[in-house]
């Protein structure tokens, strides 16, 4: 057993420390969140120049062929930090070229997201069918050298900046489970309207409706009927990256917390010194330790090319519910302070409640893992 | 990095199992949960423990162990958690033995590391007293100095090995004019000496404890480990050695709750469709992970050398808080045949959840209460004020 960083990722995480220390704070977060493009282009391009978006991209499109453990360490800073942009998205869907993308599909791609030219996210979730592809609704009716789209996806993120959108949907006339394909889309195509959903965590997300698009056959990413699999084999290290990126905010909280605790007086002591104060630090602790062994040893185990499908349930399960008692009892103790929104807390208290939803919710997750444990 | 155990510590652990699945018998299994402590049958799997030096592998070979590492070490405790359905851990092995390398005399380990490593010998903790629970500065039986002995009177409290030790493993206040913690004295007391006197206590699930009476007992002072009035620090120096926790018996329940749900039917459907059952038996199977995590994480820790010591007080923390919860849930998941006891005619083969859920109440009170040790992450791990 080896718990230690290896050189490389400690450098990576050096670069990124320095990279948010120089570049993020609690002014940009709230930039990011009032504006429509909810990111910064010229932070986006020093991005790219650290090799963050072609990360794991191989090396013959610009990318450095990295592992996940890699990737993971870059998204641990980034929940640390709570820092807004497309990469999560963009490190999604190029993965999934890479799983789907023929030869010319990787070459166009592939090298345009590692250089930060292109900005591609993938459509997950629908109004009903958020979690389990198997249940996608958007259709793609077969016609004359292409299909005709239809359908309306919801939480994609960063839509309204991409240049693509990976699309799921579903054969005309497929069965359930069947027939999903992906679909490049163009959000500036006709008939594809891209409208922000305002939400609570201020994530950029978007409701993408697509009517009647018309699309030819090199639009399709790999094989028609195979998108679910495409997915679920690149689903690992999505799910792995979140969760490590989840525990970076709240190792971050409880920094917060502690810091907290320790300076404010009441009753002429630190807060901090209240037994039920330390308490809820500890509980705080526990929770933190708890997600960085499973986020972490999840990660490690895809980057051996387990899909470890049990594992990546078990660990958003475990570090979504984890993460909501960290930000809820950070924000207990804090009182009034924490309630405010000029305060740093309230970023990662209403970022919890997003990134929980993100990949599966916990009973959705936790489902998976009973699938696993009690149905062969 | 890796998250596998080496291919010896594997090689190491399949070993500790064949061996758990031969001497392992159901006779041993329903002695050791009796809450009776070591019987017949428990001495004796613990001599053959001992043969093979598993009882104190971390122990240098020259006192009868394998000069191993804590994940070796681990690995036997997690084993036996894991049979034995339980985390039953030798006093002497695991606290005296490690305190007495550190600080007892050439003597005290000639005499004792053999036989505690080969199991012919076990020790009681003597700390706690009616007065003196979280609080072991307030510990009060006297050891009074007298020529070549010390004359000890006083009474401990839920002293649970005393009545299957030969040793009492004794801390005893011989200085009163100073600070609390600064006049204490550990001692290894014979249980055979005249004055002593053992009656025991009856806890929740029939697990036996003890008070013990001290009557002007005569201790010559050869039985005194380490320095006089520094028995305080000895006993933070064993602490650092009892900080790895099991998941083995865990790992055991949430195996026998998975086969109780899939094969159960409960108003005309199996528990494994019921989408609540899925729900728990998920839940609680990522706890375990997150258990196992804690206490893997501990184990490396030690062996890199690295001080755990809140570490160690998380774990404490998450693993009884999640023993309780299991045997709460599976209790629950069982409905009606969850009540009945494992000795009642009508029991289930998972009959043992009802007693473990009484026996396992008092986890997250003994070993150091939770209360305590989510001071001591607050305090030594966070950096938070003693005030």
């Amino acid at each position: 057993m080896d718990l230690t960083f290896s050189f490389e990722q400690h450098q990576i995480r050096e670069a990124a420390k320095t990279f948010f220390k120089r570049n993020w704070s609690k002014k940009t977060m709230q930039e990011a969140e009032d504006s429509a493009k909810g990111y910064s282009v010229d932070l986006w391009k020093t991005m790219a120049e650290l090799g963050w978006l072609g990360l794991m991209l191989p090396e013959e499109f610009g990318g450095t062929g990295a592992g996940l453990l890699d990737m993971a360490v870059v998204f641990e800073e980034v929940g640390v930090a709570h820092f807004s942009s497309p990469l999560f998205g963009t490190f999604l869907s190029g993965l999934i070229v890479r799983e789907a993308g023929n030869m010319e599909q990787k070459r166009n791609l592939l090298t345009g997201l590692a250089s930060g030219k292109l900005i591609v996210t993938t459509a997950l979730s629908e109004v009903e069918a958020q979690y389990d592809l198997a249940l996608t609704t958007t259709t793609a009716t077969p016609e004359e050298n292409g299909y005709v789209i239809n359908g309306t996806k919801f939480f994609v993120p960063y839509a309204n900046v991409a240049d693509y959108i990976i699309c799921p949907a579903r054969i005309a006339g497929a069965a359930c489970g069947m027939g999903i394909t992906l679909f490049l889309l163009d959000p500036k195509t006709a008939g594809i309207e891209c409208t922000p959903i305002e939400t609570i965590a201020k994530d950029k997300q978007v409701k993408v409706q697509i009517t009647n698009v018309k699309v030819p056959m090199q639009t399709v990413l790999g094989e028609i009927g195979k998108g679910q699999a495409y997915i679920e084999a690149v689903l690992p290290n999505a799910i792995a990256a979140k969760c490590v990126e989840m525990v970076g905010a709240m190792q971050q909280v409880l920094e917060m917390t502690t810091g907290y605790a320790k300076q404010r007086v009441q009753f002429d002591r630190p807060i901090g010194g209240f037994q039920a104060v330390q308490h809820h630090c500890a509980n705080m602790f526990i929770a933190v330790e708890g997600s960085k062994w499973l986020a972490y040893r999840t990660a490690w185990m895809v980057s051996q090319g387990n899909s470890a499908l049990k594992e990546c349930y078990m660990t958003k399960a475990w570090v979504s519910d984890a993460f909501q008692r960290v930000v809820r009892t950070g924000l207990q103790v804090h009182g009034g302070m924490g309630l405010m929104k000029d305060y740093e807390l309230q970023f990662y208290f209403r970022g919890a409640k997003g990134d929980e939803m993100v990949l599966g919710d916990a009973d959705f997750c936790r489902e998976k893992v009973a699938g696993q444990l009690l149905d062969s | 990095m890796d998250y596998c155990l080496s291919a010896k510590e594997q090689a190491f652990q399949k070993e500790v199992r064949d061996f758990m699945r031969r001497e392992v018998t159901p006779e041993l299994f329903k002695e050791m949960n009796a809450g009776l402590g070591l019987g017949p049958l428990g001495w004796e799997f613990t001599r053959k423990l001992g043969a093979r030096r598993w009882l104190a592998p971390m122990l240098p070979v020259e006192y009868g162990g394998l000069s191993a590492s804590f994940m070796d070490r681990f690995i036997v405790i997690d084993e036996i958690a894991y049979y034995l359905q339980g985390s039953f851990v030798h006093m002497g092995a695991s606290i005296v033995a490690p305190t007495l390398l550190i600080v007892g005399s050439k003597e005290q380990k000639a005499e004792y590391l053999p036989k505690i490593a080969r199991g012919e010998i076990e020790f009681a903790l003597g700390y706690t007293e009616p007065q003196a629970g979280s609080d072991l500065s307030s510990i009060d039986i006297r050891a009074v100095e007298q020529d070549d002995h010390f004359l000890i009177s006083g009474q401990k409290m839920f002293n649970s090995g005393c009545h299957y030790s030969q040793f009492h493993w004794l801390c005893c206040r011989t200085e009163v004019t100073v600070p609390r913690h600064k006049g204490l004295s550990l001692f290894i007391v014979p249980m055979d000496s005249p004055g002593i006197t053992v009656r025991p206590l009856w806890a929740i699930g029939g697990e036996r404890t003890n008070e013990v009476f001290y009557d002007n007992v005569v201790v010559p002072k050869k039985y005194l480990v380490g320095e006089k009035n520094k028995g305080f620090y000895h006993m933070m120096v064993a602490l650092e050695y009892e900080r790895i926790f099991t998941v083995g018996h865990l790992d055991r329940a949430m195996s026998d709750l998975a086969r109780y749900v899939r094969e159960t039917k409960r108003d005309g459907r199996l528990l494994s469709k019921d989408p609540l059952v899925r729900q728990k038996i998920a839940e609680l199977a990522s706890m375990v992970e997150v258990g196992r995590g804690l206490a893997y994480h501990i184990a490396w820790m030690l062996d890199q050398k690295q001080a755990p010591d809140y570490h160690a007080a998380a774990s404490k923390v998450f693993l009884t808080e999640l023993e309780q919860q299991m045997a709460h849930n599976a209790l629950r998941i069982m409905g009606l045949h969850g009540l009945v006891s494992p000795e009642s005619t009508v029991a289930s083969p998972n009959g043992w959840f009802a007693g473990w859920f009484l026996a396992n109440a008092r986890r997250t009170i003994t070993g150091g209460t939770n209360e305590i040790q989510r001071n001591v992450i607050a305090q030594r791990g966070l950096g938070l004020p003693r005030v």
